[in-house]
Formats: structure tokens, sequence, C-alpha cells
């Protein structure tokens, strides 16, 4: 990998149909227990009926996204991190090292979209590191591979935005502004509906 | 609020503490001289700064019951530099050293009278670094909830309301032995008079400002619009304790003369202390269950 390249995901809200396939292929992948999750899939609902004079008309709406850490260009984990066990690589993409995490969880509080996440039976945190070995192997990410709807893809960040364009703000997730995200997204036609109303995330207990 | 966040609430409240006690309680002692009357102002300093040291060492040791690894804590230090957590551990171990040299050099009599008093104005910087370090921590932007100005003001509150009761009930703890006298700063009119300014102020604060529940409370998103019945239980019991605080530490202002460690108002400034220990505990519960991130 050369020093320029920078990696990024991209996601296509609208085709996403919230099997979690590629959030139980990260879980294989990377052999995480119970409740850890790298990659997570919220189901983001709302709306609701409307009246129109004796007519009642749905309004309903849900999508899905699918997230994992967005390796940033400047992430809130790594500056957070006391013992700067999370590093960024040449390639862009984040990584942390267990060996020197004392599991005080301040990265999990610190980063936006919540990405690294606490493993209780090894006592340190973890995340997402782009299955960098298998990409340097020339394959595709855990995730992108397992995705049945072809969803997920990933790339070199400008050459990615070319191919599938892409915003890297969606609603609810936070401000692209904090830390850069290497993220592109195809929103869900309802996602532009969704910020303006009450939709929220709708499986909490599941992520 | 989940369990692992009680380490954190206890190491705050003591940290604190300790720091408002050594504020105006130490500090005041070291930099009056010699002392005057009928007790050994040297001794009192002494069982002051131990006191502070235990607080602060019982902070630090619960603190370890946050961590997932607690055997890999020595690296904490390693990110000074843009680490707020590195920088709130860097001045927690700074103000324990400092207070520990002082304790040493008191001890040994070592040390000129300036050396001690610029020793100690080192140290209550570093409790100001600590607890304003401790407070950076919360402002983070992905955190609406605790990134705003309630979150030093509550703990700064924390700071010298503790501190001025624990100085004020201080000799009941056999800081000083009966008999010994009144020490020159504990328990006399200033310091009781900013505890009820302070119990006043925080009861304002965080009535009108809490971010949750107060009546100005934000409206921005990440924000709960329809807070639980048990936190709003717990945040009315937080605020009658702040006023139990406050009329139990009435008398000690109309009280004539100094407060000895056997008079009944002096027994009242001890339900003060309690009444005002309860409700930052609610209050600190009540922050950490306000963990929730921006939109998702």
């Amino acid at each position: 990998m050369n020093a320029v390249r920078r990696f990024a995901f991209f996601f296509d809200s609208s085709s996403c149909s919230g099997c979690k396939a590629c959030q139980m292929a990260c879980k294989d992948k990377n052999d995480l227990g119970p409740g850890v999750l790298w990659r997570k899939v919220y189901e983001i609902a709302g709306g609701g009926w409307h009246r129109e004079g004796e007519i009642w008309t749905p309004g309903v709406y849900a999508y899905n996204i699918s997230l994992a850490c967005n390796h940033c260009e400047d992430p809130a984990c790594l500056r957070s991190c006391p013992t700067k066990a999370i590093v960024k690589g040449p390639d862009g993409i984040v990584v942390l090292n267990s060996r020197a995490c004392i599991g005080c969880r301040y990265c999990e509080w610190s980063c936006p979209y919540g990405a690294p996440r606490y493993d209780g039976e090894r006592g340190v945190m973890g995340k997402c590191d782009f299955c960098f070995d298998l990409v340097e192997k020339g394959e595709k990410p855990a995730c992108v591979a397992a995705c049945p709807m072809r969803a997920l893809d990933f790339g070199e960040l400008e050459a990615l935005k070319e191919k599938r364009g892409g915003t890297d703000a969606i609603f609810p997730l936070p401000g692209a502004s904090q830390t850069g995200p290497s993220l592109l997204i195809k929103p869900h036609k309802s996602a532009g509906l969704a910020g303006k109303g009450t939709a929220g995330v709708a499986n909490d207990e599941e992520t | 609020m989940a369990k692992k966040e009680w380490p954190l609430i206890a190491f705050t409240l003591l940290s604190q503490t300790a720091v408002g006690f050594f504020l105006l309680f130490t500090v005041p002692l070291a930099l009056s001289g010699t002392g005057t009357g009928a007790f050994d102002v040297r001794l009192l300093r002494l069982r002051s700064l131990f006191i502070v040291l235990v607080l602060l060492a019982a902070a630090v040791a619960l603190s370890f019951f946050h961590l997932g690894k607690p055997f890999n804590a020595y690296r904490a230090l390693n990110n000074v530099r843009t680490s707020r957590l590195s920088r709130e551990i860097f001045f927690e171990l700074l103000v324990i050293f400092l207070v520990a040299v002082v304790c040493w050099l008191e001890w040994r009599r070592f040390g000129n009278p300036d050396l001690l008093r610029g020793l100690n104005l080192l140290a209550a910087l570093a409790g100001v670094g600590l607890i304003w370090s401790m407070a950076a921590i919360y402002r983070l932007e992905a955190m609406p909830v605790w990134n705003n100005a309630m979150t030093p003001f509550s703990f700064f509150m924390t700071t010298f309301i503790l501190g001025a009761l624990g100085s004020a009930v201080a000799p009941a703890f056999k800081l000083l032995r009966e008999g010994e006298g009144v020490p020159p700063f504990a328990g006399r009119l200033p310091l009781n008079a900013a505890a009820l300014a302070l119990l006043a102020l925080n009861f304002i604060g965080v009535a009108l400002f809490d971010p949750n529940l107060g009546i100005r409370r934000h409206g921005r998103r990440g924000f709960d619009s329809k807070p639980s019945r048990v936190f709003a239980l717990l945040f009315g019991l937080r605020l009658a304790f702040l006023l139990t605080a406050a009329a139990a530490s009435v008398p000690s202002i109309l009280a004539k003369s100094p407060l000895t460690p056997t008079s009944p108002v002096h027994h009242l400034m001890i339900w003060a202390f309690v009444a005002a220990l309860i409700s930052e505990t609610l209050g600190r519960i009540l922050f950490y269950a306000l963990f929730r991130k921006e939109g998702l």
C-alpha cells in the first residue's frame, strides 16, 4: 500500500435489506463474542398516519444503515486514547492494538459513531480494522464480501467517490465535520424525510 | 446507568472532596503561619494532609475497578499531548505527589516555611488543574448532554461545597481532639457563609440548567425529551438534600462564636455535610445516566 491511499467504505442504504449478513461475517472473521459487534446494522424508522379530511394516508418509512469504524481523517478515538493503543496507518486504516489497551472505554465515548466496542471477556476494546490482512492479499473485507445485496463496497476514497458517488452524512449520523469519516453513503429515499421528523433508531437493543 | 460507572462516581467524588478540602482547609492553614492559640497547627496540617492523601489514594484505587486491564494502567500517561484522560491522570498523580512531599516535609520538620507555602500553592494549582481536566474529559463533541457548561460547573461546585462543609466539620472527625482549641479557619463564619452561598448557587444552577431535568434544559437533539420518572424522582431528591444541607448550615452563621467540636450547631454542620454528599452523589448518578450519543 502506498502512502497517499485512504481506504473507505461505501454503503447503499437504498439497497440494504437489513439481513445483517455483514454483521455476522464480521463477527465470524474476527471471532467476536456474544454482544460484541464491530459492524452494526441500525434500523431507522419513523413517520405515521396522516389525516386529510376523512381520509387517513400512511406515511411510515424505515431504512437501514450498516456502520462500522469509518477510519476517519481525524479520529476522535485516536486523540482520546490515553495509552496510544490506537494508531493510524499510512493507508488511512485506524487500528487498535489491544495489547496496549487498558479497557477504559474512553474511545467508545469519544467516537461519534460508537465504533470501538468493549470486549468484556478480554477486558479490552476492539474495532474494525478494515480486514487489512485480506485487503493486503487483494481480497475484500469480510462484510463487503458477505453482502448479498451488494450494498457494501470498499476502495480508495477518491476512486470510490468517482465510481459510486454518495454523501458522508445521513440521518441520524452525526455531522461529518466532527472527524471526517472515510464513508460514502447512497441515501435511502426517506432519509431526507427522517431528518425532519420524529424518526429514530428502532433496534437499540440489537446495537 | 450502567454498573461500570460506579467506580467513576466514587473516583470523581473522592478526588473532588479531597481537592476541595485541601484548597479550603489545608492551604489556608499553611498560609496562616506557624499558628496561634492552644493547639499545634503543624499537627493539624499533618492530619489534614493525611486525610487528603487517603481520599486521593482511595479515589485512584477505586478507579482501577473501571478498567478492563488494570495491569496495563501504567501506560495511561502515554498520550498527555492529546488525550484528556491522560491529562487527568497526570494531574491526579501530580497532586498526590506534591501533597505527599509536603506531608513528608511537615512530618520530618524539613523545609523552611516559604518552601512549604510554595509547595502548598503549587499543589493547590495542580488541584484546580485536576478538577478542570476532569471536567474536560466529558466535553466531547459526540456527547452533547455532557458537552456544556454544566459539567465544569457541577464538578467545581462539588469540589467547593464538600471542601467547605468538610472543613467546617473537620474538628468533629478528631482532626482536633477536644480541649486542643479551635482551628483558625475551620468552623468559622466566612467558611460557613461561603458553604451556604455555594449550596444556594448550586441549587439555582441545577434547578435551572440541569441538561436533562432543569427548568431551562437544553432542547437540542440528543437530549431526553421525556426523562423517566425514576430520574425525575432522583432529581427531586437531589434538590431536597441540597436544601437540607443549606438549612442545616444556617445556624452556624447565626452562631456568634466560632464553633467547637462539641457544640450542637457543629453537629448540624455534620448533617449538612452528609446531606450535601448524598445530593452530589445523586447528581453524579444522574450525570452518568445521561450517557447518550448524538444521533445514534
